[in-house]
């Protein structure tokens, strides 16, 4: 039994902080390669067998199919005598062993069979699914530029120091250039984003932002349950199709510690297809939801006080200086707010 | 159902797939059979398998013969026949629950053993709403057998007992010290997906490039499957031979001159329903890098460095950050003295009686 009294526990999040500041340092003077840690990401995928990371169905049945061959030839090395016994039973069993064998990969090739067939009705659903289908994905061509998620700041701000949750970490995805982050890191709040763009994760490194490689869905996927004191979700919540903004949603829920803060801010769906050329909108994978949709999403889940903010909307001066109910309601239906943030607070 | 009589004295009879040396659950099994014992309620052991060296413990699960007050103990953690016969007893049911490992750990690597985690979740979902009380090594585990409908759970962790470890092998450990040149990573784990060795030997490869070179990771744990031959073939493929050493199944002495010569225990696994190498670690003085996943986290609580994901470029800064700040280390080294403490077998023994006291009171 051990009776010492242990000394001051570090403060495992200024560890943390220190402990990734040091990789950012490394990767900003080059002590980090980067060509070598992008080896590093593909270089098990290559010497794994197939279909260990996904791969994809045929690639798992191909799998399948190599172990569905059944090999009659025992080996039979080992040490003289025991080789001599051993070649015996081989020859004396053969005739059974591919008596058997036969049944095996009959039954194996016709469950092959069996798969080959449904993969195929599986592929043809798919070829008439805009979400799924590689054609109309290679046709598609996202907006260029990031939803500006700045001037929801304050929002967010207001609504964690509201929250009974104190310190925790804040993390923004799809995070961008960082420029909320910085916003928050000024306000004295831990963040962190992911962006799954180098380019703009490169930008966020930048400014002293601490960003990792990674999609929103994959990185919510392994965060531990109320790991979070917020999350901010934006560009992602507009692009993805309906079923993963269900699941982004679901994730983070799952992420956030109780009286934890969601924010999404996204594009009101008439600002987005008035931005978009015809042939992107029209086969866009996913679009955006209205705020109301988001609120009544949020509302059947574990969320309380959900609330909407609207993005300033700019309108002509003459429009914008009117007294008049008929032009105010007018220029509400012609410039709706081009974005919203939807905050609410995990139960 | 036989149902107890105020005459019929309640004995707990333990059932598990293997009881084998060097397994945890094999050795929490007899922990548990003594901690019955001294309590008046111990039955027997019965197993699907029996390890030779430990035959005069246990018994065939076929010899077992039904007697009133008998209340069956099932140690859940992966399929057998035994899980099928337990479903279809009528006395009353305690399930111990040590975590079966998803399936799709192993579909690819060992298909097998896939196929027998899933036949054993599939006999966890028939078990588990018919048990009287749920025993789980952690929370996490227990969450899981709430989730299946099991009506009363409690947390019962994993006994771990040093004075049943044997002596260390300083000869190995002397071996060990004098051949080290840098930091000597160290984890212990049977060789298999869940537990991301190829997640260590990545982080490692990015730490003996950045910060050290001389370093070392040890794995020690036996082997199954192909994941052996991938992580063979990834860390030739990173230069890393000589550096990287599996030692395969070690003897207990070997094991804690494994613990006393590394400089930090590192844990990436993706899925552990305790993990009792970090306790260990912690009991012989080793600070604990660990990615904070399944019930890793509960386990450590805050005796180690917890990362929130494994890039591998942090996990080598947290292992550099351990190894070199003498300040840190003490601390982790205190910390994890303290939460040894917390997993002693007294406390326990103590937590299992008060868990089986429901029964008693049933009876």
């Amino acid at each position: 039994m051990h009776d010492e009294v242990a000394p001051d526990r570090p403060d495992s999040r200024a560890l943390m902080a220190e402990i990734e500041r040091d990789v950012r340092e490394r990767r900003r003077t080059g002590d980090l390669d980067p060509d070598f840690e992008r080896e590093l990401d593909v270089v098990f995928a290559e010497v794994a067998p197939p279909g260990a990371f996904g791969g994809g169905f045929d690639t798992v049945v191909d799998q399948a199919a190599r172990h569905a061959v059944v090999d009659y030839d025992v080996p039979i090395a080992g040490r003289r005598p025991l080789r001599m016994v051993k070649r015996a039973v081989k020859l004396l069993t053969a005739w059974y062993m591919i008596y058997v064998g036969r049944q095996l990969v009959a039954f194996a090739s016709t469950t092959l069979r069996a798969l080959r067939i449904l993969g195929g009705r599986v592929d043809a659903l798919e070829a008439r699914s805009p979400a799924t289908d590689p054609r109309v994905a290679a046709t598609f061509a996202p907006v260029g530029d990031d939803l500006d998620a700045t001037p929801f700041a304050g929002a967010v701000t207001q609504a964690l120091q509201a929250s009974a949750v104190r310190g925790g970490r804040v993390l923004h995805a799809d995070c961008g250039d960082g420029a909320l982050l910085v916003a928050l890191k000024g306000a004295g709040i831990d963040v962190y984003g992911v962006d799954p763009r180098s380019d703009a994760a490169a930008r966020a490194d930048a400014l002293g932002i601490e960003v990792r490689r990674e999609g929103a869905l994959d990185h919510l996927r392994s965060v531990p349950a109320g790991a979070l004191a917020a999350v901010v979700l934006s560009g992602c919540v507009d692009r993805l199709t309906l079923g993963d903004q269900i699941e982004l949603l679901d994730l983070a829920s799952s992420a956030l510690v109780s009286g934890g803060v969601l924010a999404l801010i996204g594009r009101d769906p008439g600002a987005w297809s008035r931005a978009m050329a015809p042939v992107a909108s029209d086969l866009a994978a996913g679009r955006p939801l209205h705020s109301s949709t988001w609120a009544h999403l949020l509302s059947s889940r574990p969320f309380t006080g959900v609330r909407v903010h609207d993005a300033p909307v700019s309108v002509p001066d003459a429009v914008a200086a009117s007294d008049d109910p008929a032009v105010r309601a007018l220029a509400a239906a012609v410039f709706p707010p081009p974005a919203f943030a939807v905050i609410a607070l995990r139960r | 159902m036989t149902v107890p009589s105020s005459a019929d004295p309640l004995r707990v009879h333990q059932f598990l797939p293997a009881l084998s040396p060097r397994d945890a659950i094999g050795a929490h099994t007899l922990a548990m059979q003594r901690v019955l014992e001294d309590a008046g309620l111990g039955g027997g052991i019965f197993a699907a398998e029996i390890h030779r060296d430990l035959r005069r413990h246990a018994r065939s699960y076929h010899d077992y013969r039904p007697r009133a007050g008998d209340v069956l103990l099932y140690h859940a953690a992966i399929g057998c026949a035994l899980g099928d016969w337990m479903a279809g007893r009528s006395e009353p049911l305690v399930l111990d629950y040590h975590n079966i490992t998803p399936p799709e750990y192993f579909e690819v690597w060992a298909p097998e053993t896939g196929l027998l985690l899933a036949q054993g979740r599939a006999q966890l979902t028939r078990l588990a709403p018919r048990a009287t009380l749920g025993l789980a090594d952690s929370s996490f585990n227990a969450a899981e057998l709430d989730r299946l409908g099991c009506p009363r759970t409690a947390v019962v962790p994993v006994f771990i007992d040093p004075t049943t470890w044997g002596a260390l092998d300083t000869a190995a450990r002397d071996e060990l010290l004098a051949t080290k040149r840098g930091t000597d990573w160290l984890f212990v784990g049977r060789v298999a997906a869940n537990k991301a060795h190829h997640d260590l030997v990545r982080a490692f490869a990015v730490h003996r490039r950045t910060w050290d070179p001389h370093a070392r990771l040890f794995l020690v744990g036996g082997v199954t499957s192909e994941y052996q031959y991938a992580l063979d073939r990834l860390v030739t493929r990173l230069g890393l031979d000589g550096a990287v050493i599996f030692t395969g199944s070690v003897t207990p002495g070997v094991l804690g001159a494994h613990y006393a010569a590394a400089d930090v225990f590192v844990c990436l696994s993706d899925h552990e329903g305790f993990c009792v190498p970090v306790i260990e670690a912690m009991w012989w003085g080793l600070p604990v890098v660990a990615f904070a996943s399944t019930a890793v986290t509960e386990t450590v609580g805050d005796a180690a460095v917890l990362l929130e994901h494994k890039e591998p470029a942090l996990v080598a800064a947290a292992v550099d950050r351990v190894a070199r700040d003498a300040a840190l280390r003490d601390a982790l080294v205190a910390a994890g003295r303290l939460r040894v403490d917390h997993f002693s077998p007294a406390r326990t023994a103590a937590t299992l009686l008060g868990a089986l006291k429901t029964l008693l009171v049933a009876a």
